[in-house]
C-alpha cells in the first residue's frame, strides 16, 4: 500500500493559501505542486482540475476537499497540499468553505493507484482531530509532520 | 398471493421459480407432464396437467381463489382464450404472452382492453426495449432505472484495467463523498455476492453499481469512458437481423440520431425493411460476410446488434464483429444453456426474451409497494424499488442499527426533493423511495421488512 509519505513531499505544503476563490485554489495548489515537479505545466494541470470540478465538486464536507485529475505522460501520482484559514468556496456538499486541501494528478493510465491514495487520504481527513490538528499547526513543517504521523497510525 | 400460471415453458418455468422463491402460493397447468415434473421436482409448485384454456383444468387448479392469473404458452390464442376465462372466473390481475405482432402494434383490431386482459406481453417489443436501453448508456452493460429514471442500476465488467479493480469496498466507502454510488453486488464465477467491506473487486467480476443520475458524469470519469457528449455526433450501430425485433431496435434508434447499418440475408425483407426505415442502410448480405461489414465501417463502430432468430449466429457474428473492431456488442441469446457461457466468450451484454418478458411480467404482478423491478442476467437475484410506508418501524433508526435482512442491501434512498448514497448512519423517513438489491432468497424478507 502505497503511503502519503512516499507521495507527498515536505516542499508540496502550503501552510496559507491566499485564495479566496475556487478557480484562485485551484492554481495556488498547483503552484505548490509545481514547487516539488517542475516538469509539469500549470495551465494544464489546472484545466484537468476544473474539467473534473465540473461534473461535480471535489469539497466533500467538513471543510475539506480533495481536487484531482490525470494528466497524459506522467510518471507517476503527484500530491500536494494547502491550508486556508479563512476558508474557500469550493461548492461543497455541505455548503461550507474548504479549509484542508489535497490535490493529485494522476497519470491518465493508472487510475486504480489513484483511487486508492484517495480513499486513505479521504479516510485519514475524516478524523475529526486530524482535521483539528492540521487546522491548528503552526507552519508547514507542523502540517507535514502531521500529516506523515497520522498516515503512519491508519 | 395465490398465482396461476399457464405453461411451464422457459418464460413460465422462471416465473414459477421466482414466484415460488418470493413465498407465493403458485399453481402451474401444462399439457405436458414432463414439463410439469421439471418444475414440481424442482420448485415449490402445484403441477396440473391438462389444457389450460378448459374451465374444468382451472378450476382444479383452484382458479376460483386466485389473485393472479400468467398464460404463457407458445400460443397466442391459448393465453388470450384463457385469460377470457380468467375473466369470467373473476380473477383480477391477468397477464397473457402474445408472439402475434397484431395484437399489440398501433391500430390493431384487438387489443388488451377488448380482450380483458391486464398486461399483454410481446416478446419481440420488451427485448427490443431492452437492447434500445443498454445501447443508450455506454460502458454499461445492464442498465435498469427506478424513480422515474433518477436511480440507475448499472453493471460494468471488471478487467485488470478497470479502476476499480484491486479496490477494497472499505476503499470504495471512503471515496463514497467524492464518487457517490453503491456497489450492491458482485458477480463472479457464476455466483452472486452482496461484497462488504474486506471483499475486494477482482478482475472477471461483473459490478452491479446503483447510483443517481446526477452523479453518473463523475462515475463515468472514473470509471474512464466517454461521455454521451463527447461521442461522435452520430455514433455508428450495426443490427444483424431485420425481424420484428431488429426492425423495432431500429426504429427506436434512428430517433436516438444512430448512424445504422441494418443486415439481413433475405432479399424481400431487406425490401420491406428499406421501405419501412426513412435513416438506416438496409444490407443484404450474412452477418458472416466481413468484408463488407468492414466495408461498412464496422472498426469503431459503436455497437454490433446481433438478434436473429439463431443463437448460434448471434453469437458467432458477435465475436466476428468484435475481432474487428467493433466496440461493443448486444447479443440475444435464446437458449438459456448459452446465456452464462456468452459473456465468458467476450460478448459485452447478452439479451434473453425469456428474462426480459420474465421481468416485464414480475414487475407488473408485483406492483404495490414494488414499484418497478429489474432481473439481472444470469442470476436469479433482483433490484427492486420500495415505498417506506409512514407506519414502518425502521423510519428514524439509522441503517447500521437496523435488522436489515442479509443478502440485501440498500443502494439509493429518494425523497421528494433530495436522495442519498446510503451509509450507516442514514435514516429512513416515512414516504422515502428507496432501491434495494437483494438475493433471491432475501427477497421475501425485503418484503416484509417494507410490509
Amino acid at each position: 500500500m502505497m503511503k502519503i509519505a512516499d507521495l507527498l513531499d515536505p516542499k508540496g505544503v502550503t501552510a496559507e493559501l491566499k485564495a479566496r476563490t475556487k478557480q484562485d485554489a485551484l492554481a495556488e495548489l498547483t503552484d505548490t505542486l509545481l514547487q516539488v515537479n517542475d516538469g509539469l505545466v500549470h495551465d494544464d494541470v489546472v484545466r484537468v482540475l476544473l474539467e473534473r470540478e465540473r461534473l461535480g465538486s471535489t469539497g466533500i464536507g467538513d471543510g475539506v476537499a480533495i481536487p484531482h485529475g490525470k494528466l497524459k505522460n506522467l510518471e507517476q501520482l503527484q500530491i500536494s497540499f494547502g491550508r486556508s484559514r479563512e476558508g474557500v468556496d469550493f461548492d461543497s456538499m455541505d455548503g461550507r468553505p474548504a479549509h484542508l486541501f489535497f490535490l493529485l494528478v494522476a497519470p491518465e493510465e493508472s487510475v486504480g493507484i489513484h483511487l486508492k491514495t484517495l480513499a486513505r487520504i479521504s479516510k485519514l481527513l475524516k478524523n475529526g482531530s486530524v482535521r483539528q490538528r492540521l487546522l491548528d499547526a503552526v507552519d508547514e513543517d507542523e502540517i507535514y509532520r502531521i500529516i506523515i504521523q497520522e498516515d503512519e497510525a491508519l | 398471493m395465490k398465482i396461476l400460471i399457464v405453461g411451464g415453458g422457459q418464460v413460465g418455468f422462471f416465473l414459477c421459480e421466482r414466484l415460488s422463491l418470493e413465498g407465493h402460493e403458485v399453481a402451474l397447468i401444462d399439457r405436458s407432464e414432463d414439463q410439469l415434473k421439471k418444475a414440481t421436482d424442482r420448485l415449490d409448485v402445484l403441477g396440473i396437467p391438462g389444457n389450460g384454456a378448459s374451465a374444468e383444468i382451472l378450476e382444479q387448479a383452484g382458479i376460483h381463489d386466485a389473485d393472479i392469473f400468467i398464460a404463457v404458452t407458445d400460443l397466442d390464442e391459448v393465453n388470450i382464450l384463457a385469460c377470457l376465462l380468467a375473466r369470467e372466473y373473476g380473477v383480477i390481475t391477468r397477464v397473457a404472452r402474445v408472439k402475434n405482432i397484431e395484437y399489440t402494434s398501433q391500430g390493431a383490431v384487438l387489443s388488451k382492453e377488448k380482450l380483458g386482459i391486464s398486461l399483454l406481453i410481446n416478446h419481440d417489443d420488451t427485448v427490443a426495449e431492452e437492447i434500445v436501453k443498454i445501447a443508450g448508456r455506454t460502458g454499461a452493460f445492464d442498465v435498469a432505472e427506478f424513480v422515474e429514471g433518477e436511480v440507475l442500476f448499472l453493471g460494468y465488467r471488471i478487467t485488470e484495467q478497470s479502476p476499480l479493480c484491486d479496490l477494497t469496498l472499505r476503499e470504495l466507502g471512503e471515496i463514497r463523498g467524492i464518487y457517490r454510488f453503491v456497489v450492491t453486488a458482485l458477480t463472479r464465477k457464476g455466483k452472486t455476492i452482496i461484497p462488504r467491506g474486506d471483499d475486494t473487486i477482482q478482475a472477471g467480476d461483473s459490478a452491479f453499481v446503483v447510483c443517481h443520475k446526477k452523479d453518473l458524469p463523475s462515475l463515468q470519469y472514473l470509471l474512464q469512458m466517454e461521455e454521451e457528449e463527447k461521442r461522435s455526433r452520430a455514433p455508428r450501430a450495426f443490427i444483424l437481423g431485420g425481424g420484428h425485433i431488429g426492425l423495432h431496435i431500429a426504429q427506436v434508434m434512428e430517433k436516438l440520431g444512430f448512424n445504422l447499418r441494418l443486415i439481413d440475408r433475405d432479399q424481400t425483407r431487406c425490401e420491406k425493411l428499406a421501405a419501412k426505415l426513412t435513416k438506416t442502410l438496409v444490407i443484404n448480405t450474412e452477418g458472416t460476410d466481413i468484408r463488407t461489414l468492414v466495408d461498412e465501417g464496422i472498426e469503431d463502430a459503436e455497437f454490433f446488434i446481433a438478434v436473429t432468430e439463431n443463437d448460434e449466429t448471434n453469437i458467432l457474428c458477435s465475436l466476428l464483429a468484435k475481432q474487428h473492431g467493433a466496440k461493443r456488442t448486444l447479443t440475444l441469446v435464446n437458449q438459456p444453456e448459452l446465456l452464462n457461457l456468452a459473456p465468458t466468450l467476450g460478448i459485452d451484454a447478452v439479451v434473453s426474451p425469456r428474462i426480459a418478458a420474465a421481468g416485464a411480467i414480475l414487475k407488473y404482478v408485483r406492483r404495490g409497494t414494488v414499484i418497478s423491478l429489474a432481473a439481472i442476467e444470469g442470476s436469479n437475484a433482483e433490484v427492486l424499488e420500495v415505498l417506506v410506508k409512514p407506519d414502518n418501524e425502521a423510519i428514524g433508526k439509522p441503517l447500521k442499527d437496523l435488522d436489515f435482512p442479509s443478502g440485501a442491501i440498500i443502494g439509493a434512498i429518494v425523497r421528494s426533493d433530495s436522495y442519498e448514497i446510503p451509509t450507516g448512519d442514514c435514516t429512513l423517513q416515512a414516504n422515502d423511495r428507496v432501491v434495494v438489491f437483494a438475493l433471491p432468497e432475501a427477497l421475501p424478507k425485503v418484503e416484509r421488512f417494507f410490509g
